[in-house]
């Protein structure tokens, strides 16, 4: 009986040592920066598993750095405007990249209005794509703007969620696994990262780069782009009809900013033209302008600047072809993804009087 | 409630385990007993209050006629007690057959006749097969006078006893009942609470670790196939072997934490997997899967529709009903009924070939390594196609992985692993391999884990073996060496468990590591069935 009274004595033992030392090492490395512990060079300064993880953590994090300036939008802004270039003005920092990828119009608002809350916030820079205003609307719920009633919402932070993710975050093994992916990641040159100002410097995009070549990077990507684009019914508004939720919803955020005193650009992303071939190629392009046009005319009524940086330069027309493995086009890292040097172009021109470019990579619509 | 959720592992099991022995030892049995099944019945009933009607309903009847079937045993009156039984077969497969099959028999008739015949959607509910299996052996049992039962508390035990409720194994009543009332049985021990949250903690590792692990690379694969995918060579390979692992897994983890917790309580339940994947024929393979359900179709269906004693040709339709019913069983459809149908034609072709080669072939047939191997993969084999009618959500998606594990989709790897291959990729593509744009470290991944699980199924000893010291459970698995191959026999004696340091240190990693994973809760396999 004392062998067994002991058995379960070391077992216990073992088991709260181990609870200790996971919540230890977990909340060292943080690997999902949902701590805000300091980034330690060598062991944990790399975030790879952060990207997972995006939902839960940029808005702590957002909340930590309590920007002046916010870039909001999906993956492209995410990956393109870095918050940490020296373009940016003193009078604009800190700036948080609260980009998240797949995230739609609505989604990108409620992380807006989430920002809204912190007092310093003085201007939102704001990257909207042609795709999420594209939805199969063979059956509207919002189809005319006057009877339009879209409420953008942002979902109540409740203290058991916190708990939860909290719990999560410490003591769990995909927190543990990803703890040690995220020390060896220290070692390895093309660790994928998020900053701790939100921006991802895509160095996940190297591998295939030096193994494959960028050209596999452009063809699945326009793959996947001429899937999504190919849909059926895929509308930017009903037949009908004179609005749709999301333009409804991004209508509904930026009053809401304009109501506080923030100053809002809005700016159409750039792309490469693969994509602009395929936006042609699926009989879209008509409505491509159109939205352009709606966007216009919101962005005036709300008071917000708007930025039109997809019209065709040579930027946007580099040649992926020519490119040997381990060599990278310049601007893009595939067709919608465009690269922070590009993104620094149009900081130049968004925040005028930094840098002067020759060949201007996009025009005002709505000053 | 699932064994592998935070409420049940630190709320509910220390609670009923504390609350059982504390009013064992200050009430006395009966309130004890009355403790566990309230206590099972909230396990129950924690998925949906309402399905308690149906359990306490079916139990009440089927108590009622056990009683009828003991006391008319006694009394001698044959017919009566024939009578009795019949109603008893009749109202339990009734039951199942109105919750688990009118669905399935109704589209199956609009599919065949073209007709619209339209029902509401009725409910399965959680574990009617099981507890209508064990209720069915039960009143069978009693009619032959091998158990009887005038408690009903004792009978409700014996049905609801959470452990085994679920998902099994399927305990006969003479099996679990007598456990409760030996003497002693009311003092918690602890040996019997280190054997069991060992064995616990075994079975925890293997659902919540190794089967939720590789689910991830079966679940894209199936669906694809259901949606229309020809899924190629490696990528139906990877489904295909990654279910076959995650199910084995799966329900052995499950079957592992039952014995476990009922250990806990000082109970033995019957062995229920004996490392099936080891076997080196398809009759042992089914002497090793699912053995409590094995033994039921064989005990009251095969040798009650006469087995093997009426020539082989009767005995092959026996075995091929007697499987095409347990297909059945495990679903309501069409894809479950063909998984039964195709282990009834190996089960036939099993017998036919020792036949053959006992009485027809001159010469004695080698049996050494190289025998063993090939029987091995054979076996192997035909099990992995087999689940993929048993996995696949129809003919169709099943008949589309098949064709893609039989190379007639071609064959392709990512792009990424054949970029860093180098030479070897030139000689796959000499085979007619070529290359995808699909994720290179999803597929590394899906075959690192298959791999690992593989060596896992094959060459290490299972729990039963890991904790035979202790007489893990009512009574092992009896086999002769050519049944099953046994890569690491060496490892066996090593690995044996007893109540060292080192071994609870190991156990502690083992359990934390599962409980660690729960993050994401995932339900049993075998719950559907």
């Amino acid at each position: 009986m004392h062998l067994y009274a002991r058995y379960i004595r070391t077992l216990l033992l073992t088991a709260v040592a181990v609870l200790f030392f996971v919540a230890g090492f977990t909340l060292t490395i943080d690997p999902y920066g949902y701590f805000g512990t300091p980034r330690i060079t060598g062991l944990s300064r790399i975030k790879p598993a952060s990207a997972t993880r995006n939902r839960t953590v940029k808005p702590i994090a957002m909340a930590r750095i309590n920007p002046r300036t916010l870039i909001l939008g999906n993956s492209r802004p995410e990956v393109g405007l870095d918050p940490a270039s020296p373009i940016w003005p003193k009078a604009k920092r800190p700036i948080y990249n609260f980009g998240i990828p797949g995230a739609g119009v609505s989604e990108q608002g409620r992380y807006g209005l989430l920002a809204l809350s912190k007092q310093s916030l003085r201007f939102v820079y704001w990257g909207v794509d042609f795709v999420d205003f594209m939805a199969d609307r063979r059956s509207m719920k919002y189809c005319n703007r006057s009877s339009a009633t879209v409420k953008v919402v942002v979902p109540k932070s409740s203290t058991w969620k916190r708990l939860k993710d909290t719990t999560l975050a410490l003591w769990s093994l995909r927190a543990v696994l990803d703890s040690v992916w995220t020390v060896l990641s220290q070692y390895r040159p093309y660790s994928a990262n998020r900053t701790m100002l939100g921006f991802n410097p895509a160095r996940d995009y190297w591998p295939t780069i030096v193994a494959e070549g960028q050209g596999v990077l452009f063809k699945e990507k326009n793959a996947e782009v001429r899937k999504r684009l190919f849909g059926q019914g895929l509308m930017l508004v009903g037949k009908g009809c004179n609005w749709s939720s999301d333009f409804e919803a991004l209508n509904e955020v930026l009053e809401a900013f304009k109501a506080k005193g923030i100053h809002v650009v809005l700016f159409i992303n750039p792309y490469h033209v693969d994509y602009l071939n395929i936006i042609r190629e699926a009989g879209l392009w008509q409505q491509f302008q159109t939205w352009k046009n709606y966007l216009a005319e919101i962005a005036r009524e709300t008071g917000s600047e708007l930025w039109d940086f997809s019209k065709l330069d040579p930027r946007k027309q580099e040649n992926v072809e020519t490119l040997r493995r381990g060599q990278a086009l310049q601007w893009f890292w595939e067709p919608a993804h465009y690269r922070r040097a590009l993104g620094r172009l149009m900081l130049s021109q968004m925040l005028d009087g930094f840098d002067s470019i020759d060949v201007p990579v996009g025009v005002r619509l709505v000053p | 409630m699932l064994f592998n959720s935070y409420e049940f592992v630190l709320l509910f099991l220390p609670a009923a385990w504390i609350g059982y022995f504390m009013i064992g030892n200050r009430k006395g049995r009966e309130p004890a007993i009355a403790w566990l099944v309230a206590a099972s019945l909230f396990f129950y009933g924690w998925w949906n209050p309402i399905y308690l009607v149906l359990l306490v309903i079916s139990m009440l009847v089927n108590f009622l006629l056990g009683e009828s079937l003991s006391r008319s045993h006694e009394r001698q009156t044959k017919r009566r007690n024939r009578r009795v039984l019949v109603l008893g077969l009749a109202f339990n497969l009734g039951l199942l057959a109105y919750f688990k099959y009118t669905n399935f028999f109704i589209s199956s008739v609009d599919a065949a006749l073209g007709t619209t015949f339209n029902l509401e959607h009725i409910v399965l509910p959680l574990a009617i097969s099981f507890f209508t299996f064990q209720q069915v052996a039960y009143l069978v049992d009693a009619s032959r006078g091998m158990t009887k039962e005038y408690s009903f508390s004792h009978y409700a035990l014996f049905v609801t006893f959470f452990p085994q409720l679920i998902a099994g194994p399927i305990v006969h009543h003479g099996e679990m009942l007598p456990q409760f009332a030996r003497r002693g049985a009311l003092r918690p021990r602890l040996a019997h609470l280190s054997v069991g949250i060992t064995i616990f903690a075994i079975g925890l590792f293997k659902k919540a670790v190794l089967a939720d692990g590789v689910a991830v690379y079966a679940t894209p694969v199936f669906d694809s196939a259901l949606h229309g995918g020809d899924p190629n060579f490696f990528f139906a390979w990877s489904g295909a072997l990654a279910y076959t692992f995650q199910l084995y897994f799966d329900f052995s983890g499950y079957s592992d934490m039952a014995i476990g917790i009922a250990r806990m309580f000082g109970i033995r339940l019957p062995l229920n997997f004996f490392s099936p994947y080891k076997s080196t024929s398809i009759a042992e393979f089914w002497r090793r899967w699912h053995m409590t359900l094995s033994r039921f179709l064989r005990d009251y269906l095969y040798i009650s529709m006469g087995g093997s004693r009426h020539g082989s040709t009767r005995r092959y339709f026996n075995l091929m009903t007697t499987m095409l019913l347990g297909g059945l069983w495990h679903g309501a459809g069409w894809t479950f009924v063909a998984w039964g149908g195709l282990h009834g034609f190996y089960l036939i072709v099993n017998h036919f070939w020792r036949w053959f080669v006992e009485t027809v072939v001159p010469w004695h047939m080698p049996n050494n390594r190289l025998t063993r191997a090939v029987a091995w993969a054979l076996t192997f084999l035909v099990v992995v196609i087999g689940w993929v009618f048993f996995r696949a959500e129809s003919f169709d998606a099943a008949l589309r992985l098949l064709a893609g594990m039989f190379g007639m989709n071609g064959a392709s790897i990512p792009n990424a692993i054949a970029a860093r291959a180098g030479n070897v990729f030139d000689a796959l593509s000499y085979l007619g391999v070529t290359v995808d744009y699909s994720s290179g470290t999803r597929f590394l991944k899906s075959y690192f884990w298959i791999g690992v699980l593989f060596i896992a199924s094959i060459a290490l000893p299972n729990s039963c073996e890991i904790m035979r010291r202790v007489r893990p459970v009512l009574s092992g698995h009896r086999c002769a060496p050519e049944d099953a191959i046994e890569p690491l026999r060496l490892l066996k004696p090593l690995l044996v468990w007893q109540p060292s340091r080192i071994a609870a240190i190991l156990i502690a990693l083992v359990a934390m590591t599962a409980l660690l994973s729960l993050s994401e809760i995932t339900e049993f396999l075998y719950f559907q069935f």
